[in-house]
């Protein structure tokens, strides 16, 4: 759906200003990302108010979100399937936060991702996906950097609000970059091409029954 | 008036686009396909 809106959009767009197809489908492409990622965060906002979940919630998007942007990772191929998982994995996440965990228990889940997230980077970042990976090693050793630089500022932060007692907000920023480092691992794309499978054969029997 | 606004919002979509075939991954989950004439930039 939100690719067809795109794709009219963009057509209509492209016959304003005359240009040719190539330009449309690019319109049509950056529409696509705005929309899609649009709509997939307001129903994790509107959700998250509703499971009375925003801070924790929002502290694993931005943990997940700020880590995959340079470590990349896995992708579901429909966008009903990335809508599904991806809200469902935060509000999860954002959920498991408010668990009341010990001071200690904290600290070796903390110590434990950032170990688990260091190895994940030098061993997999940037992971990538059929419709786009990063062969240049330049470019890929200059992702892994900055990956590492997020993994820094992360641990800065988790540790000062460990510090402050808050406790369930630094549980959501180690559960949020967690999450984002199961996706770059090999564990993480057999996940999802399993999830994708499902999705796939569901997606059948529903159009086969619609079609009787 | 409109002409001004559709241009600025053609701007914005090849901006996003080309962030979107960049090496950091835009996307949180899902990612659309790449538009051919974009390809070459991956």
């Amino acid at each position: 759906m939100i690719k067809a809106i795109a794709r009219r959009v963009a057509g209509t767009m492209g016959a304003q200003l005359q240009v040719d197809r190539d330009k449309v489908e690019i319109f049509a492409y950056g529409l696509e990302i705005i929309l899609g990622a649009l709509l997939q965060l307001t129903i994790l906002l509107l959700l998250s108010l509703f499971m009375d979940t925003f801070i924790t919630t929002m502290i694993c998007l931005i943990a997940f979100a700020s880590l995959r942007y340079f470590g990349g990772g896995v992708h579901l191929n429909t966008y009903s399937g990335c809508l599904i998982v991806g809200v469902s994995l935060l509000l999860g996440l954002g959920k498991l936060a408010t668990i009341d965990v010990s001071l200690e228990a904290l600290t070796v889940i903390s110590v434990l991702a950032l170990l688990m997230g260091t190895y994940t980077i030098f061993r997999w970042a940037p992971a990538g996906t059929e419709k786009k990976q990063i062969k240049d090693e330049t470019t890929r050793l200059r992702q892994r950097k900055k990956a590492l630089l997020v993994i820094t500022v992360w641990s800065i932060i988790t540790v000062v609000l460990i510090k402050q007692k808050l406790n369930a907000n630094a549980f959501a920023a180690v559960l949020g970059a967690f999450g984002s480092f199961i996706l770059i691992t090999p564990l993480g794309y057999k996940a999802f091409k399993a999830f994708d499978n499902i999705l796939n054969i569901i997606w059948k029997g529903v159009r086969r029954c619609l079609e009787r | 008036m409109t002409m001004i606004m559709v241009h600025a919002l053609a701007s914005v979509l090849v901006f996003v686009a080309y962030i979107g075939v960049s090496p950091t991954s835009w996307f949180v989950t899902y990612e659309p396909d790449i538009p051919e004439s974009l390809k070459h930039r991956v």
